[in-house]
Formats: structure tokens, sequence, C-alpha cells
């Protein structure tokens, strides 16, 4: 009779054992699986987030509370544009890129939007470049930003990534994708704006955020348009992320205490919380499976060993050798590990995808690899909980089990 | 019989000599009348800059809008500390108000900026200091840097790289490295070949700053970018290669791409 025959008809017969311990693996493995998926596709969600954002550090007027990070500059309250060139000027380091910005809504040809107010980089970087401060220090990490001219970084199209722009005239405005497209406006085009005439310097390609709607402008343009004076919204900085950490936020905060500081850090703050809680969860839950499934499997192989004495001793007797006997209770161990293990990767996916918008309001899918982890794991834990009962029955004396019969 | 000749000559190439006199003449004074109606558009701030720079003066200028307080104290100490160097320095105020001085402030971009704002100006146009609201003596003499140090600072305050080639004597030739990386293309038009040799006494103190040692057998290339980051300093030996490798890896390290959000 083949090893395999021998392990199928033992588990048709002993089902209830054979159920129980794989459920004890399935759902140790379920949660398993259904929480680091979750893991894995909000940690994504917080990483993408952080890839789009070009500004790590928002300076907002002391008033204002930040919804999302997209429309943190929709709202009334101003701060001086002065705080833009003492900035500069401070020559703290660490500061890659400030970008000042003004939000007015208004509307054009009787449609809403909102026109928003931005300062070509050029400008302020003539200030930061007079700065001794950082001046012939040695490039060391990302201590000191180089600034070459660079065709492809300075382009316009580059606002949509960097949400900051090299060079803008005062008389040229930058479409978000929407506007253009509901205006049927392209590059070169022109349009009237709050009584004067601008050329369209390129459109921006679709960011999915509030910025398709926006029409950019000079910022002093739109300060000069709306009579608004020499204000501004919001100022994004670019920080390095080391200084950022290390102090260049209470820097700033110095330099400008009438305003509010905030960090992206402080922005993805709940859901890189909550990261990290599901993270130490599906320790826990690794643990559980080991502890649970193991002795699940441990107590179910035992109790086998004593139930099967007498086929043991049958089949030694008959000539099986004890590393036979030993393989036939790890080979069973193997299928039940790696049965539980699928089908608990099965279960976990499918709750994840159900789970994932409701707990991390991220959208799951599958994740292959995972399948491997899981089913790995399991056979791990049900091959060590089965090796001291499979031990067990390969030391088992025929003689000694025939006389219990 | 010679001089008849040379006056025949003179008779026969007389016209033309006249004419080509006569637009040489015409260049002149319209290059003249072009100066004078140039001069005539400045500022009255240009101007006493335009002409700092040509007797090698520094020119500071204060900017300011109200005469409050912070601006008085600034402009007092910076005609006591100017005082005593007349001979090198020059210094005006500029109402960023005044109509005839918008040129001014629009070149430098301080519209917007916090008043009382000093800025340092070396005879070759580079911003060598900038002071927001305090200025003091010593502060200002740090304005005053080497001739060398002003063409980088120059240099980099337009965007562009530098390539400082400290050499042991003036006879050094620029090292071909350096030759090599100036001439690609993609960096011909962003990047300066300054050569100082280490023996001039006035670039001392830049060349301390700089940490380059002045008793060196060989060429030292010190490459900055702007704003003003020094990306390395090599033996005249470099290659091409390694200024693009140094240049990359510095452009990698910080922006949009890099370490912003500790992705490196």
């Amino acid at each position: 009779m083949l090893m395999r025959t021998i392990i199928w008809k033992e588990l048709r017969e002993r089902p209830t054992a054979m159920i129980a311990s794989l459920l004890a693996i399935i759902l140790s493995v379920t949660a398993l699986v259904a929480i680091r998926n979750v893991t894995i596709f909000s940690e994504k969600e917080v990483a993408g987030k952080l890839d789009k954002l070009g500004a790590n550090v928002l300076i907002l007027p002391k008033g204002v509370t930040l919804q999302d990070y997209y429309s943190a500059d929709m709202h009334s309250e101003t701060i001086p544009e002065e705080h833009v060139a003492e900035l500069a000027l401070s020559g703290l380091t660490g500061v890659e890129a400030i970008s000042p910005k003004l939000c007015v809504p208004t509307s054009i040809d009787g449609r809403n939007v909102i026109l928003t107010g931005i300062l070509p980089q050029a400008d302020i970087q003539k200030l930061a470049a007079w700065q001794g401060g950082m001046l012939f220090k040695k490039h060391e990490g990302c201590k000191a930003k180089i600034n070459v001219v660079d065709a492809k970084g300075d382009a316009p199209e580059a606002l949509a990534e960097r949400r900051a722009l090299q060079n803008l005239n005062e008389n040229e405005v930058i479409l978000g994708a929407d506007y253009a497209a509901m205006n049927g406006l392209a590059p070169g085009d022109t349009l009237k704006l709050l009584g004067e005439q601008f050329s369209v310097l390129t459109t921006l390609p679709e960011s999915g955020t509030v910025d398709d709607g926006r029409v950019f402008a000079h910022l002093h343009t739109v300060q000069r348009l709306t009579k608004s004076g020499e204000v501004v919204n919001i100022i994004e900085v670019v920080g390095c992320c080391e200084d950022v950490a290390n102090g260049l936020v209470s820097d700033m905060q110095t330099i400008l205490p009438d305003t509010k500081i905030v960090t992206i850090a402080n922005v993805v703050e709940t859901q890189v919380s909550i990261n990290r809680m599901m993270t130490n969860l599906s320790y826990l839950f690794l643990a559980i499976l080991v502890a649970v499934g193991g002795a699940s499997m441990a107590s179910a192989s035992f109790a086998n060993v004593i139930e099967r004495r007498r086929e043991i001793g049958t089949l030694m007797a008959l000539g099986a050798t004890p590393r036979f006997v030993t393989q036939l209770f790890l080979a069973k161990a193997i299928l039940l590990g790696f049965a539980g293990g699928i089908a608990g990767y099965i279960v976990g996916s499918i709750l994840a995808m159900f789970l994932g918008p409701y707990f991390a309001d991220v959208s799951v899918l599958p994740i292959p690899s995972l399948a491997f982890v899981a089913s790995g794991i399991a056979i791990l834990v049900t091959l060590v909980a089965s090796y001291f009962p499979a031990r067990q029955a390969s030391n088992l004396d025929p003689c000694i089990c025939f006389k219990e019969v | 019989m010679s001089i008849r000749a040379e006056n025949s000559s003179l008779q026969r190439n007389g016209l033309p000599i006249l004419v080509a006199c006569a637009i040489v003449t015409s260049f002149v004074s319209v290059g003249k009348t072009q100066e004078v109606t140039r001069v005539a558009a400045l500022s009255k701030v240009e101007t006493s800059r335009a002409a700092a720079s040509k007797q090698n003066k520094y020119t500071f200028i204060m900017f300011w809008k109200n005469q409050d307080q912070t601006t008085k104290t600034m402009w007092n100490t910076l005609q006591q500390s100017l005082s005593d160097k007349k001979e090198k320095t020059t210094f005006v105020a500029v109402n960023t108000n005044d109509p005839a001085e918008q040129n001014l402030v629009k070149e430098y971009g301080v519209s917007r900026a916090p008043m009382p704002l000093t800025l340092a100006i070396a005879p070759n146009g580079a911003v060598t200091g900038s002071f927001v609201k305090n200025i003091s003596a010593e502060y200002i003499d740090q304005s005053f840097v080497s001739p060398t140090k002003s063409r980088c600072m120059l240099t980099l305050q337009s965007r562009k790289m530098v390539l400082l080639c400290v050499n042991p004597s003036t006879k050094s030739q620029m090292p071909k490295g350096v030759q090599n990386f100036k001439s690609i293309p993609c960096y011909r038009d962003v990047v300066d070949v300054i050569s100082v040799s280490s023996a001039e006494s006035a670039e001392i103190p830049f060349l301390k700053e700089l940490e380059v040692p002045q008793q060196n057998q060989y060429t030292t290339v010190v490459f900055m970018a702007p704003p003003g980051v020094m990306v390395g300093k090599y033996t005249g030996s470099v290659t091409q290669e390694h200024l693009i490798a140094e240049l990359k890896k510095a452009g990698k390290s910080c922006g949009v791409d890099g370490c912003k959000h500790c992705k490196e």
C-alpha cells in the first residue's frame, strides 16, 4: 500500500480530528493574511500619497486647521508674502524649495474656477543664492540641494509633480487638466481673466485632485487683479527629510512665529499609526498561528498516535520501518499544513478585500506572494507540531501493541 | 619720384579712406550716443552702482519701506562702518516705493522682502552679503571677498556650476578632465571654469575657506554647484567621467526623486 493511500484513508476515516486541526490552521492563516494584505496596501497608499506630494512642510495662518493636503490653501486666512523672502534669506539648511500660494475663487465666462497665484522659483532662488550660510559647504547627503539649470525640471509641466514652477511671466497662466478640457484650451491660446488677457503657457496632466480645476497665474498678478494685497494663503516647503526630522520645523517656527507649521508626517500620521498597529497585529497573529495551530496540531497528532497504536503496530509487523512511520505522520502534517495555508490565504484575501476599504480606507487586492508565505508558515508549524508524535509512533514496539490487543 | 608716387597713391585712395573714416566715426559716435542714452535711462542708484563698479568699489544698497527705528539704526550702522572704507565702498538707500528705482527693485526681486534689507554688491555684480533688519560691522566686513570668490559667487548666482582650478603657478594648464567636461554639450553652457593661482595673496582666505592646500605641486579642482554647494575637491588628474558621476550623485541626493521622504 502506498503512503499516499494510507494517508488518504486515515484522513477519510477520522475526519473530525482532521477538520478540527485544519480549522485552527485556516483561522490563524486567514487572520494573518487578511491583516498583512490590508497593511501592505495601506503602506502602498501612504507611499503613493507621499510620492505625489511635492512639499512636506506647510506654513499656514495660525487659525487654519488642515483637513486635506490638496485643499490646504483653500481658506480665507492669509499670511504676509514677506515670509517667503524671510525664509529664503534665512539660509536654513535643508530647505529645497519654497512655494507660496494664494487661492481666490472667481468665475471666468460664468464658470467657477479657483484662481491660484504661484511664485516662480527663479524669484525665490535669487534671494536664496545670496546666502552665505550654505556657501561652499561640502555636499553631504541631502544637506545641500544643488540647483543647476535643468530643461526638464524647469519645464512648466513640472508644476504637477514638483508643485513648484521655475519660470512664469506675469501675463501667463497654467491650466489644470479639467479646466483646460472643459474650455477647449491648449498651450498658446489666450484667456481673458478678470479683465486682462493671458497666454496659456501649458496645461497640466490630470492629477485627480482639486488642482485639475485650477487656473495658475503669477502670484503678483493674482494679488493685483483680486486686490488681495501682498499676502498668501499657504507656503509649501520642500524640506530635506533628515532636516525636517532634525529641527528644521522648529527653526522655521522661530523665524515665522505667527504661523502654523505642519509637516507631512502630521498629515499622514493617522494612516501611519494604523499601519503600525496592523503590522504589530500581524506579528501577534503569527504568534497565535504558531501557538494555537501548533498546539492543536500536536494534540491531534498525539491523540492520533494513541488511537492508532494497533494499526501502527500492524504496519510495523508487516515490515514498515520506523522511518516510514515517521514519514507517514510528517507527510500528513505537510498535507494539512498546505491545505490549511492555501485555504487560509483564500479566505484571508477575500476578507481583506471586504475589510480594507472600511478599516484602512484603501482598496485591497489579493497578493499572490502571500500564498507562498502563508502555506510555508502553516507547513512549518504543522511539521514542527507533528515531529514528536511522529517520533513517538515510530518508536512503538509491535509486540506490545499486539499484547494490548 | 617716390614722393610723387605716394601723393598720387594718396589721391587715388583718398576717397575710400575718407569713407572708411566716416563709417568708423559714425559707429563710434552711435556707440557713444547709445551709451549716453543707456546711462541717462539709469536711475540715480543704478548710476552710482555702475560708477562704483568701474572704480572697483563695493556698493551697499539699503532697501527700505518705512522710516522706522530699525531702518534708521541700519542706516546709521552702515554709515559708521563704511566711513573708513570710502576708497572701496559706496552706499545708497533705496525706497522700494520710489517709481524711479523700480527697475532696481525688480532686478533684485526685493519688492516683497522684509525691510530694511541691505545688499552688498561686489564690483563684478555678485551679491556678497544680504542683511535683513540687522547689520553689524562684522557682517559688513564679511561681505568683502576676494576677486575669485566674487567671480564664483556671480556664476553660482546665475545658476551655473563652477570648476575652480587652483593652480600651483600662473603657467599651469587647465586639467584635461576639466577641459573635457566643459566641452560636453549639455554642460558647456551651465559650467564656468575659473582659474586661480594658489600664490595670489588676495586669494589666501578664500583658498583656506575651501580647504585647498597652498603648497601643492598639482592643480586642485574644486567643483561647485548652485546655490553654493561644494560637490567635491579633486586633484588635476580628475576625469570627466568622475565629475559627471559626482554631479549626478549630488543631484540625486535631494529633490523630488531623492531623499525628501527618506527613501534612500
